[in-house]
């Protein structure tokens, strides 16, 4: 690999000056997005990585508030449950009432919005805000269509995780993140 | 004799054989080293048992569940105790410590004899404070009133139980009735006990802790079944609600002081005195609670996740307003951990920052809680199947991650050389004295980090 682009992955991954550290949180990043993915694990325990995946108390805050919003709309802290759930009633972020759509979008955002800079905390931040939206009931029919779109729809919250997190100040967003996490997790219990 | 009688025997015996041995070693050092083997192979002794779900009997000792986990939480306490004084009556008296507690707490059959318990309890109480006495400390001064109330409560409790039962005998979980006041001094001895144990890592009074678990365990069911309690069927009693309270607030004050064990202690009894459904989610915050003591490092606490997990999903099946009060105070513990940890970065004052071979088996355990709950049978938590999928696959693409990462950090750093251009003052150092771990990293970054104070 040239050095230049060595370089570039290096600083994009994060802070290259602590590789112990930044060791664990790429495995925990890459743990919980094999967990996302797959709608395998508990949400609690996916929080918690996602905090170990941004080195960051208030991310793995935000993260358990999101989880705690689907124990609330959903009944359980299992994600094959959700996706479960979500392949029979339809997915998370356009079925049910306005107060349940209105706090799994809350969750997904204040995911995207705490997601520190860097590949590797955007992929597991995004697919986490993914999962919650858009679980696999997105792939129901298995059409190629379907498919991709199941797949794009990670993507895609990687790629607006990244974009927050270059474009919002950090302290902006973690408040924001926090705030919406709150509301989010209040309006799943209330509805 | 059995397998199991043998391994019953063996578990008992090691601690006692640990300490008398420990006695006669050349010096203290090797003495305590004596009798922590001892008790690391009384831990795996108990563990066996455990993992076979054993229940057999030699003479007056029992196995079983919970006399199996407490007892092997209290030999892996006793493992972590390095802070006493170096001297041969501490060390005889932490080893005494270990081997009365095991007898109080399997001595008998059912839920175990109550005045084996109460008079094991206060043997090993008073062991335990002499060897790690301490008067000048606060932690010291505390510890052994809290202990005593402990004990005291407890004997009041088993009186108690004597009067309804005219038996010495605790009931088991489902087997009896038991006045609501004899359950309400059994949980406040055992909470009197973990205050006890919980204040001083890495002294031999951390055994209490193990002591109140385990008296908490067999006492907070038992509302469950409390006629005077449980108007409606047995099993859904919603337990004492202030006195679940009361313990929850307790567990917020003791995160607030940076005590994680003592708080997930205090947590697992309040829920263990709440609704039936919790009592799997109550024995998962037990073992984190000695698992994160006897480790005693900062993210130690993180195991209390299985037992939050497990509460949840019991919260949710319960609907009831206690069910979710205890699952508030478990979120409130968590976010008041972490929030202590963010704000006050620093370590706990004697939390433990090195690398100690005797700390390995119960970071082994913890490792396996953490990944496994559902495998700790004893702790009936079957609905956290899906964790411990989950927590696997999670595991394994982590430890890939983590491994990639580390080799290629570890590789050769792309020195300058290889770039000559994008240094043109020449002021970096040439590639092999490049610190290790600073890599690749921007000439910006490397130049920025060294002139920094």
């Amino acid at each position: 690999m040239p050095a230049r682009l060595e370089s570039g992955v290096r600083a994009r991954l994060g802070d290259a000056s602590r590789p112990w550290g930044h060791a664990v949180a790429i495995g925990a990043a890459a743990a919980a997005v094999l967990m996302a993915v797959t709608s395998t694990g508990d949400v609690i325990l996916l929080g918690v990585l996602l905090g170990l995946a941004a080195s960051d108390a208030v991310a793995g805050g935000v993260a358990i508030l999101a989880g705690a919003g689907v124990i609330g709309r959903w009944g359980t802290s299992s994600l094959a449950a959700l996706a479960g759930g979500q392949a029979v009633v339809g997915a998370g972020g356009w079925t049910g009432s306005e107060l349940t759509v209105a706090s799994t979008w809350g969750g997904a955002l204040a995911l995207l919005l705490v997601c520190p800079p860097g590949l590797a905390p955007a992929a597991a931040f995004g697919a986490t805000a993914a999962q919650i939206v858009a679980g696999p009931a997105l792939a129901e029919g298995s059409s190629t269509g379907m498919i991709a779109l199941r797949v794009l729809v990670p993507l895609g919250g990687m790629v607006v995780a990244m974009a927050l997190a270059r474009l919002v100040p950090r302290p902006i967003a973690r408040t924001g993140a926090v705030l919406v996490g709150v509301v989010a997790a209040g309006l799943a219990f209330a509805s | 004799m059995n397998g199991e009688q043998v391994l019953l025997a063996v578990a008992v015996a090691c601690p006692l054989a640990g300490t008398l041995l420990g006695l006669l070693a050349p010096s203290t050092v090797v003495g305590r080293r004596i009798l922590k083997s001892g008790a690391l192979v009384s831990a795996v002794a108990w563990g066996a048992l455990l993992v076979l779900s054993s229940a057999v009997h030699v003479g007056g000792f029992h196995s079983g569940p919970l006399v199996s986990s407490t007892a092997c939480g209290a030999a892996l306490l006793l493992i972590s105790v390095d802070r006493d004084a170096p001297t041969r009556p501490a060390l005889a008296a932490s080893g005494f410590s270990l081997v009365f507690i095991q007898a109080a707490l399997a001595t008998g059959g059912g839920g175990g004899n109550g005045g084996a318990l109460v008079g094991g309890l206060a043997a090993s109480a008073s062991c335990a404070l002499a060897a790690a006495w301490e008067p000048g400390r606060v932690g010291g001064v505390l510890a052994p009133p809290a202990a005593a109330i402990g004990v005291l409560a407890t004997a009041v409790g088993v009186f108690l139980v004597h009067d309804e039962t005219s038996a010495w005998l605790l009931p088991a979980v489902g087997s009896a009735t038991v006045p609501r006041n004899a359950v309400i001094a059994l949980v406040i001895g055992a909470a009197g006990l973990c205050i006890a144990g919980g204040l001083r890592p890495g002294r031999s009074t951390v055994l209490l802790l193990a002591g109140g678990l385990g008296v908490g365990a067999r006492a907070g069911p038992l509302l469950g079944i409390a006629a005077n309690v449980a108007p409606a069927a047995p099993g859904t009693s919603e337990g004492l609600a202030g006195l679940v309270l009361a313990l929850a607030l307790v567990a917020i004050v003791a995160s607030l002081l940076r005590k994680p064990p003592l708080a997930i202690a205090m947590l697992s009894l309040a829920v263990a005195a709440g609704p039936l459904r919790l009592l799997p989610a109550s024995r998962l915050l037990a073992a984190a609670a000695v698992l994160a003591l006897a480790i005693d490092r900062a993210p130690a606490w993180l195991l209390v996740v299985p037992g939050a997990a497990a509460l949840v999903v019991g919260a949710v099946d319960a609907g009831s307003v206690l069910a979710i009060a205890c699952a508030g105070a478990v979120a409130t513990v968590g976010a008041v951990l972490a929030g202590v940890e963010f704000f006050d970065g620093a370590p706990a004052t004697e939390a433990r920052n090195r690398f100690d071979i005797w700390s390995v088996p119960t970071i082994l355990a913890g490792g396996w809680l953490l990944l496994a709950p559902g495998r700790w049978t004893w702790t009936a938590a079957q609905e956290l199947r899906f964790y411990d999928i989950g927590a696997a696959r999670a595991a394994a693409a982590g430890l890939i991650a983590a491994v990639l990462v580390i080799a290629w950090w570890s590789r050769a750093p792309a020195g300058p050389e290889t770039e000559p251009e994008s240094d043109p003052q020449g002021e970096v150092e040439a590639g092999p004295e490049v610190e290790p771990g600073a890599g690749a990293l921007p000439a910006e970054l490397v130049l920025s980090e060294r002139s920094a104070p």
